[in-house]
């Protein structure tokens, strides 16, 4: 019978196994590091106001309150029924988990609100600009009027400078409820924001109104617009 | 054998099983080894194609679903594509360097299955922790469990664990899709990718039991298959050297066949030769009677000459010559008148001496020409063999009988014939008439050594559907049945004077006449009865 010769089993020399360590080492940190940017970025909400300048010097005007319906918005006030603002930016890929959370607080809620949603168009681009599928999506919503929100001009009176704020007004013109109802940029889920606007509409009070709102950004910055 | 011997066998046996079994499980941790990483070289390219679709997949995704982010009119390229580019390049690129550089090794599918993990992590990120999107985790540990190794399962598990565990506290809704969660909802995640990895452990395990009994069991197949070879080869070595013993064999027995049939030549031919003697002492010792008789008639003839009376005739005559006056001296004189009456004696004589003469010289015409018979058909036998001619048996029976028929006159013996009418054969005529010469004559020499009064000889003619038999049968002295089988043998005889080759010779011309030549006696002093069969056609002489 021949004698069989065995064939050591291959392994990386010392050498290499440090070269390799360090690698992935390097990879590790890479990772960890794009991780924590990814996610801060995703937790990262968009501007907002609390008021608005009365004009384009900001810092130089008397500033508006945003707790009440702005006088000067095209959009009339009804007090008869509640209202539910949004505000989209029509390109805002973050915006449709918005609009799913907008859609699952609206079938919760005994409350039916008047639901008005301004899609930002730039200056100088036609309607159809704002015509995506975010426009498709809150025509569906029952009991919705879109309107198209000319270079943000309503968002800059309402103080929305991110894609996906809600705001909720009562029916004595009070706001209620402001801020977006995601957890952040295109994340669906269950929310503080979430739930307090579904106690707001149910009639229930909800100790916090205010949130962080994260989407694109409507208006870039707020000196450039022309308080009314 | 001793019983040391019987030891050392033992001992020899018992290392070679050791020494066998060791070798079977050298081969079979040997064959497992190829095979798992053979196994691991697979999964990693699998892994390879899989974390380049990934990657390529979630760059596709973020162009499809998030292009671009917005500030105001103002587009961007949105975070989520950069991400896919550049973060989901990172995750992917070191699996793959390290399954292209070192495919099959321990490191790589540990980084591999981090890379996975990571990748389950940044989809779950992506979209926004939907809960549908961590049956990337268990997709991700069953691809793994290709690998059948249930550490590389242990190293992604503890990578989304420890992602779940960091970001279900500081970003719940990254992973989990709500801002609101208990900083132990991880635990329950990696619950149920415990009950996942339960299964897929125990499965890996099997898996490599598995694996490792089919090692075994190949060694064991290897190993006897080896043997088997080792023993092929040793058997055909085995059969090369009987093959060229064989071979040498036969060389050799060609030659001593050749040497026999050379040795057969020559004794067919000195048989045929002593055959031949026999037949021609036969044949002398027939024409030396004859002789006798030629001999004993050509004395009688010249004693009746001697003793003849023709002198008296010429003394009558030279009388009669010298007379003057011969009717004087007939009627005168007395012995002139006793002429008449002495020529007349005379002439009866003579007339009596021819006749005998005559007779004297018809028997010995008769004797010389039994002589020529005799010769002439000597010589019509001792002419070459070998040629096939179609003739009568019975002439050759009668031609057989007449060679000795003048000493069964001699010795009384009555030869009955019964024959059947035979047609023509073919045969050869001259070993024919050697087997009936030879029969004939040992017929008579057993009638005549026998004290049978009553000699006889019977010759049996009888012819079936393709043979001829003659029967030769005497009434001599029989043959003993321990000597019936030797008869034919060469050497054997009975005869004081004998050399034992006229039977031999005889059944070696029959055989070679592609006929039989059989003995059969009841016993000493019944006789015997040789029988020759023959074919009615025989082509070509047939080998001995």
């Amino acid at each position: 019978m021949s004698k069989q010769t065995l064939h050591k089993p291959s392994g990386l020399k010392t050498k290499k196994r440090v070269v390799i360590a360090f690698s992935l080492s390097c990879w590790g940190v890479v990772l960890i590091a794009g991780t924590f940017a990814l996610a801060n970025y995703s937790s990262a909400p968009g501007n907002r106001l609390e008021s608005r300048p009365t004009s384009e010097k900001y810092e130089a005007q008397e500033r508006i309150s945003l707790d009440k319906w702005p006088t000067s918005s095209v959009i009339s006030a009804v007090l008869e029924r509640p209202t539910l603002l949004i505000f989209l930016h029509p390109r805002c890929p973050c915006s449709r988990a918005s609009l799913r959370e907008l859609a699952s607080v609206l079938s919760n809620s005994e409350i039916s609100p008047r639901v008005i949603a301004l899609f930002y168009c730039p200056k100088g681009e036609p309607d159809s600009w704002a015509h995506t599928d975010l426009w498709s999506s809150m025509e569906k919503v029952s009991d919705c009027t879109l309107y198209v929100d000319r270079d943000g001009e309503e968002a800059f009176k309402f103080g929305a400078m991110t894609s996906g704020h809600l705001m909720f007004y009562a029916t004595n013109g009070s706001r209620s409820f402001s801020g977006g109802i995601t957890c952040g940029r295109g994340h669906e889920g269950e929310s503080p924001a979430k739930q307090a606007l579904t106690n707001i509409l149910n009639g229930h009070k909800t100790p916090q109104i205010d949130f962080p709102v994260f989407g694109c950004a409507i208006i870039s910055r707020p000196t450039t617009r022309e308080a009314s | 054998m001793n019983c040391s011997h019987v030891s050392d066998e033992q001992d020899s046996t018992g290392h070679a099983d050791t020494w066998a079994a060791e070798l079977r499980k050298t081969r079979s941790i040997e064959l497992w080894s190829e095979h798992r990483k053979e196994i691991c070289r697979h999964s990693d390219y699998l892994f390879l194609v899989l974390m380049i679709v990934q990657w390529l997949g979630g760059i596709l995704v973020a162009l499809w679903v998030s292009p671009q982010t917005w500030i105001g009119a103002t587009p961007h390229i949105h975070m989520h594509v950069w991400a896919a580019i550049f973060l989901g390049g990172a995750v992917s690129v070191a699996p793959i360097a390290m399954a292209v550089l070192y495919p099959g090794e321990t490191i790589t599918r540990h980084v591999i299955a981090i890379a996975q993990a990571v990748w389950s992590a940044l989809l779950i990120h992506l979209s926004g922790g939907r809960i549908e999107t961590h049956f990337h985790i268990f997709g991700s540990l069953a691809f793994l469990a290709f690998y059948r190794d249930w550490r590389v399962l242990m190293t992604a598990s503890v990578v989304v664990a420890a992602d779940h565990m960091v970001r279900g506290f500081w970003w719940p809704q990254s992973v989990y899709g709500i801002a609101i969660a208990t900083p132990y909802r991880w635990i329950e995640h990696v619950w149920w990718i415990v009950f996942e990895n339960v299964f897929l452990v125990i499965s890996c395990l099997r898996g490599q039991r598995e694996v490792k009994e089919i090692c075994q069991r190949r060694a064991d197949l290897e190993i006897t298959n080896s043997e088997i070879e080792e023993r092929i080869l040793q058997r055909t070595q085995e059969l090369d050297d009987s093959q060229k013993s064989l071979q040498k064999e036969l060389v050799e027995r060609q030659r001593t066949q050749k040497e026999r049939e050379q040795l057969f030549t020559e004794l067919a031919k000195f048989s045929r030769m002593a055959g031949m003697a026999e037949v021609s002492t036969g044949i002398l010792h027939n024409v030396g009677n004859v002789l006798n008789s030629v001999n004993v008639s050509a004395n009688i003839a010249i004693d009746r000459l001697r003793a003849s009376r023709v002198p008296t005739l010429v003394k009558a005559a030279d009388v009669i010559s010298t007379q003057r006056n011969l009717p004087e001296f007939l009627s005168d004189d007395p012995r002139g008148k006793n002429f008449p009456r002495l020529l007349k004696e005379l002439s009866a004589n003579l007339s009596l001496e021819r006749d005998s003469q005559l007779d004297e010289l018809l028997s010995l015409v008769k004797n010389i020409d039994h002589i020529t018979d005799i010769v002439c058909m000597q010589q019509s036998f001792s002419q070459i063999r070998g040629n096939m001619e179609q003739l009568d048996l019975l002439e050759l029976v009668e031609d057989a009988l007449k060679i000795d028929d003048a000493a069964f006159v001699r010795h009384n013996v009555s030869v009955t014939r019964n024959f059947d009418k035979l047609p023509l054969i073919q045969t050869e005529r001259h070993s024919v008439m050697q087997i009936l010469f030879n029969l004939i004559k040992n017929a008579k020499q057993s009638i005549n050594d026998s004290q049978q009064v009553d000699k006889r000889l019977t010759l049996t003619v009888t012819c079936d559907e393709d043979a001829v038999s003659v029967q030769v049968r005497d009434n001599g002295k029989g043959i003993e049945p321990e000597n019936l089988s030797k008869v034919f043998t060469h050497g054997f005889t009975t005869k004081q004077e004998g050399h034992g080759f006229g039977l031999h010779s005889c059944a070696l011309a029959a055989q070679r006449l592609c006929g039989s030549l059989s003995v059969h006696s009841e016993g000493i002093g019944l006789g015997a009865t040789f029988t020759l069969r023959l074919p009615l056609q025989t082509a070509t002489l047939c080998k001995v």
